[in-house]
């Protein structure tokens, strides 16, 4: 529990959303299924604390990069589903070749010897 | 989605959070026992492993909020139920502040109309006016007017000044279905609308065409006001064209001006405007308009473009030697007044106006005096807030202790000051609308007072506002910042309600003699002003003003001229005595202290000395029969005039001029002399008299002068002014007057137009206006700060009294007697009421002494004023605390015991 919370505010601003996005390019979503995706894909390495996806998902809405409709899921459950529209597309690109150069940057940092070029 | 919509979208969006975070909590228990928990422990893993879920969801919000306003906006919530909590504290600082904020606005409004509003014209800071200031040994006579010749020579030289136009006010008689009425207008050059840069309502502006000798292209052209046109023609364009009769001849209306413009000139609005040319048309012999000595045209025009209004300056000192040896005659031209004598350039952007010689510096006075009494509305309700926020320390503290920022519980106190100023604002309008009513009334120029637009507009709502929020972070201020600063936890160790919040104390110790100093301030300026007024009612006229009428006539258009229009007055005047109430009556060229007069030199004619300008120069005024007996002056010596044309050759002197120009010897039986000089030609003539009377003196054009040397001569004989005297009438009563008046001059002068007559008292009243305006105005504001010291004392000391509830409890138990209680609390209020008078009185010196120029026969330093002053503030102060007193007195010293 402790530990969970721990790496839930270790996540830098913004990395939250960016994987939200993500996982919604594959294919639209309900915030369960986000959660679970998020946890699966990280071989569970990243124990995000569910709720936290609630007012990471406002945001995106606020910022029009997603869009949610009710729906029915497929156990017949009343469900939210998100949808990743077209500024959503484009702004991950943006997060994610930036956070690519910054990933980078800090393993260069990290580790001095290993040049990567 | 805009910030609006989502604040109405946001119910929705709230619930669809919420209904998601219960279905996600739900499927995530329905999968926790599916792996074989029991429903109680499923579900509490679940939110186990969601969190906060009151947290997230709040996080969730918080997205669609901005901070700053929400919070704001409970803060106001808040507010509105703390103040719905105390009225009386809520109602005082609402009412002082509209008092103090209405005060404020009224003033500035009336400020702002008479004195800053630009006149509705493109570039009105382009727009300068030239004006002539005469040098004269009586003192510079500023702002005088100019005419046609020196406005075309100006034209002539001028580099600096483009599109010159010339405008003088006149009124006009309409020739209607219904009679004659009078309209106000103008006559004004050709080209002054297109440099004043407007654009007509309907039809055409005047153009140089129009202005020639004869009339233009459509005879005689004529503009009217927008005002005009909706009255009398419904907006109706098709009235361009039409023909009226003005003033005896056929005109035609060729355009209207735009809705709002009233013309150059402040507070006049007329209806009518002509071509300069026209004039000569009406005034037929008495024209001014090809004399080159008369002043009587207010000249305008534009800057240059990249010229400043001092190079025009400059430009037209150097033009007025040219201008004036170009239309003066050689012997005017070298009179010392004369080459004395300049051209000035003055700003015209915001129009002129007479009543703003008059009124700027009484209204200056006047916003001085309110902008103090608001600070003293700030410092009372700075003390009341901080009594207050005393009582309130233990909600403060607690909200410090939940974690609330220092900035948040000053933007708390803050918001809540703003909404009183806020409230008390909103209440100011009302006040300043019915005071600007109310000081309009005092304006002597009553046809100005009523066309001075001064209504609840969106300026006066501004100032309104701008006030009620400097007023806000005055008051709001400390109380906030001590608020925000309390030390948490002793506030906290404290039980709710017995209080000693030391700091507050000394701040309300400040403030309190601050706002008495003010007050003292206030009130010696109020006596100084009223003072005056009394003196002024009391000064010594040489006349009597009730129960006098005075009619002005108006028989420019009778058939009758010269000796038979002089014949005419005279069987009015008798037909007058002969009815019922009637005393006496009689006509004058001028009456008294109605602001002007006419001079006159004169020397003894047995003295054989060349008369000198100035130095020999007299008040004058032609008089009939009987005026001295109708106004109630005395006669020292000699007799009045008969009332016959024998009168001619005669005059009457009153002792000062008698004294001054026959000095030592008895003036009855002299001969005296009277010197013309004609402006436009330059000519000499003397005129020889025999004085007849003595009279004493009287006041002429002014209450505040002493009473001139004046010189009587019998009227018709100077038959300048002969078809416009004014009847002076005293009856039994006005009523009797004014009826004897009307039945006179329809039976002898039928069909002249009828004018309004004034009484005496109310002509004294007006000539005293201002003096009136300001100690009725500063008696007011004095009074407003005596109550606000008195209840901010009241406060202080109930508080005072509390605070030591348990200190004068021990005390009575320890033996000390009721009058020793008495004196404990008189002698805090002591100590302040002194602190603050002796602050006071040094700032009671010096507004004293800056408020010189408006005082007559009072001197600043008078003791007595500041003596009644002081008094008045201790009295005040006195009573104020003696209710405190009373209780601290009443206290039970075994209750004030047992409570603690």
């Amino acid at each position: 529990m402790t530990n969970s919370k721990q790496e839930a505010r270790d996540l830098f601003p913004g990395a939250l959303e960016m994987m939200i996005l993500e996982s919604l390019r594959r294919q639209p979503a309900h915030g369960y299924a986000l959660v679970q995706h998020i946890q699966q894909r990280s071989n569970n390495l990243l124990q995000v604390e569910e709720g936290s996806l609630y007012p990471a998902l406002q945001r995106l809405l606020k910022e029009k990069l997603v869009k949610a409709e009710w729906g029915i899921s497929a156990t017949n459950r009343r469900v939210r589903i998100y949808q990743i529209t077209a500024a959503g597309m484009k702004h991950l690109e943006r997060e994610k070749s930036s956070f690519e150069q910054m990933f980078e940057g800090i393993a260069l940092v990290l580790n001095p010897g290993k040049a990567i070029s | 989605m805009s910030w609006f919509t989502r604040i109405f979208r946001r119910r929705n969006l709230y619930r669809d959070l919420a209904d998601e975070m219960r279905e996600h909590l739900e499927e995530k228990t329905e999968q926790f026992m599916r792996e074989g928990m029991g429903r109680e422990e499923a579900a509490h893993a679940a939110r186990r492993a969601f969190g906060n879920a009151v947290l997230i969801e709040e996080r969730g919000r918080e997205v669609w909020q901005s901070p700053r306003l929400e919070s704001i906006w409970a803060d106001a919530k808040f507010a509105v139920r703390q103040l719905v909590k105390s009225p009386a504290f809520t109602a005082t600082a609402i009412l002082t502040l509209a008092l103090g904020i209405g005060a404020n606005t009224g003033i500035f409004t009336l400020t702002h109309a008479l004195l800053l509003k630009s006149l509705p014209i493109p570039e009105p800071d382009r727009l300068v006016r030239i004006a002539l200031d005469i040098d004269s040994p009586n003192g510079v006579v500023s702002d005088q007017p100019l005419n046609a010749f020196l406005l075309q020579s100006i034209q002539r030289h001028t580099k600096t000044l483009s599109g010159l136009f010339g405008w003088s006010p006149y009124d006009f008689v309409l020739k209607e279905d219904t009679g004659s009425r009078i309209y106000s207008g103008a006559v004004v050059s050709g080209n002054t609308f297109q440099v004043l840069g407007l654009t007509p309502a309907a039809g055409r502006w005047l153009t140089p065409a129009d202005d020639q000798r004869g009339g233009g292209p459509d005879g005689w052209a004529a503009v009217i006001s927008h005002r005009f046109w909706q009255q009398h023609y419904h907006s109706d364009a098709s009235i361009i064209g039409r023909h009226v009769t003005l003033t005896d001849h056929s005109v035609t209306i060729v355009g209207v001006a735009p809705k709002g413009f009233e013309g150059v000139f402040v507070a006049m609005h007329p209806d009518f405007y002509l071509p300069l040319e026209y004039e000569p048309v009406m005034r037929g012999a008495k024209s001014m308009l090809r004399q080159p000595g008369g002043l009587w045209i207010m000249v305008w025009a534009r800057l240059m473009p990249g010229v400043s209004q001092e190079m025009a300056s400059a430009e037209m000192r150097t033009i007025y030697p040219i201008a004036v040896s170009e239309t003066l005659p050689a012997s005017v031209r070298h009179l010392a007044v004369i080459e004395r004598s300049s051209f000035a350039v003055r700003p015209g952007g915001k129009g002129w106006s007479l009543l703003r010689p008059q009124y700027a510096r009484p209204l200056l006075l006047l916003q001085i005096l309110v902008g103090v009494v608001l600070l003293v509305c700030c410092v009372n309700l700075a003390g009341l807030c901080l009594a207050r926020a005393s009582t309130r320390e233990h909600e403060f503290a607690i909200r410090g202790a939940l974690g609330a920022e220092r900035t948040r519980i000053m933007q708390q106190v803050l918001v809540e000051s703003l909404l009183l100023a806020l409230c008390g604002g909103a209440l100011a309008i009302f006040f300043a609308w019915a005071t600007d009513r109310y000081l309009l009334q005092f304006l002597a120029d009553r046809e100005a007072a009523a066309s001075l637009s001064v209504r609840p507009d969106p300026f006066t709502l501004l100032i309104a506002g701008g006030c009620a929020v400097l007023c806000a972070l005055l008051f709001g201020l400390v109380p906030g910042w001590l608020a925000s600063h309390i030390s948490i936890e002793p506030a906290l160790r404290r039980s709710g309600h017995s209080i000693a919040a030391g700091k507050n104390t000394v701040a309300q110790r400040i403030f309190l003699p601050m706002q008495v100093a003010l007050t003292l301030a206030l009130v010696v300026v109020a006596a100084m002003l009223s003072t005056t007024v009394s003196h002024l009612r009391a000064a010594h006229l040489g006349f009597r003003i009730d129960n006098t009428l005075l009619a002005p006539a108006d028989f420019e258009r009778l058939p009758q001229k010269g000796l038979d229009l002089a014949h005419l007055y005279r069987r009015i005047i008798l037909r007058m005595e002969q009815m019922p109430g009637v005393d006496n009556a009689s006509v004058a060229v001028s009456t008294p202290l109605h602001g002007m007069g006419q001079t006159g030199v004169f020397t003894s004619a047995s003295s054989g000395k060349p008369a000198i300008d100035f130095t020999n120069r007299y008040w004058v005024n032609d008089v009939g029969a009987g005026y001295f007996a109708t106004l109630g002056t005395r006669m020292l010596a000699g007799r009045d005039f008969a009332g016959e044309d024998s009168d001619a050759g005669t005059c009457i002197l009153n002792r000062s001029a008698a004294n001054r120009i026959f000095p030592g010897s008895t003036a009855i039986g002299q001969s005296l002399r009277q010197t013309n000089r004609n402006m436009n030609v330059g000519q000499i003539t003397t005129q020889d008299c025999q004085v007849i009377g003595i009279v004493e003196d009287a006041k002429y054009t002014s209450l505040r002068e002493p009473a001139p040397p004046t010189v009587y001569l019998p009227f018709g004989v100077n038959t300048g002014s002969l078809a416009s005297m004014y009847f002076v009438i005293h009856a039994a009563t006005l009523a009797e007057a004014r009826n004897a008046w009307q039945k006179a001059l329809h039976e002898l002068a039928p069909g002249s137009p009828e004018t309004d007559p004034i009484s005496f008292a109310v002509q004294f009243d007006d000539s005293i206006a201002r003096e009136r305006l300001l100690s009725v105005l500063s008696g007011f504001f004095a009074a407003l700060a005596l109550l606000l010291s008195g209840i901010g004392i009241y406060g202080l000391m109930a508080s005072y009294v509390t605070q030591r509830t348990t200190e004068i409890g021990v005390r009575m138990a320890l033996g000390a007697t009721r009058g020793g209680i008495f004196a404990l609390v008189m002698r805090q209020v002591a100590v302040l009421l002194v602190v603050g008078a002796v602050g006071g009185g040094c700032l009671a010196v010096f507004a004293a002494h800056s408020i010189k120029t408006f005082l007559f026969d009072v001197s600043p330093g008078n003791p007595a004023i500041f003596a009644a002053a002081v008094l008045i503030l201790v009295g005040t102060g006195f009573a104020a605390a003696m209710l405190p007193a009373r209780r601290a007195v009443s206290i039970e010293p075994m209750q004030a015991l047992r409570s603690e």
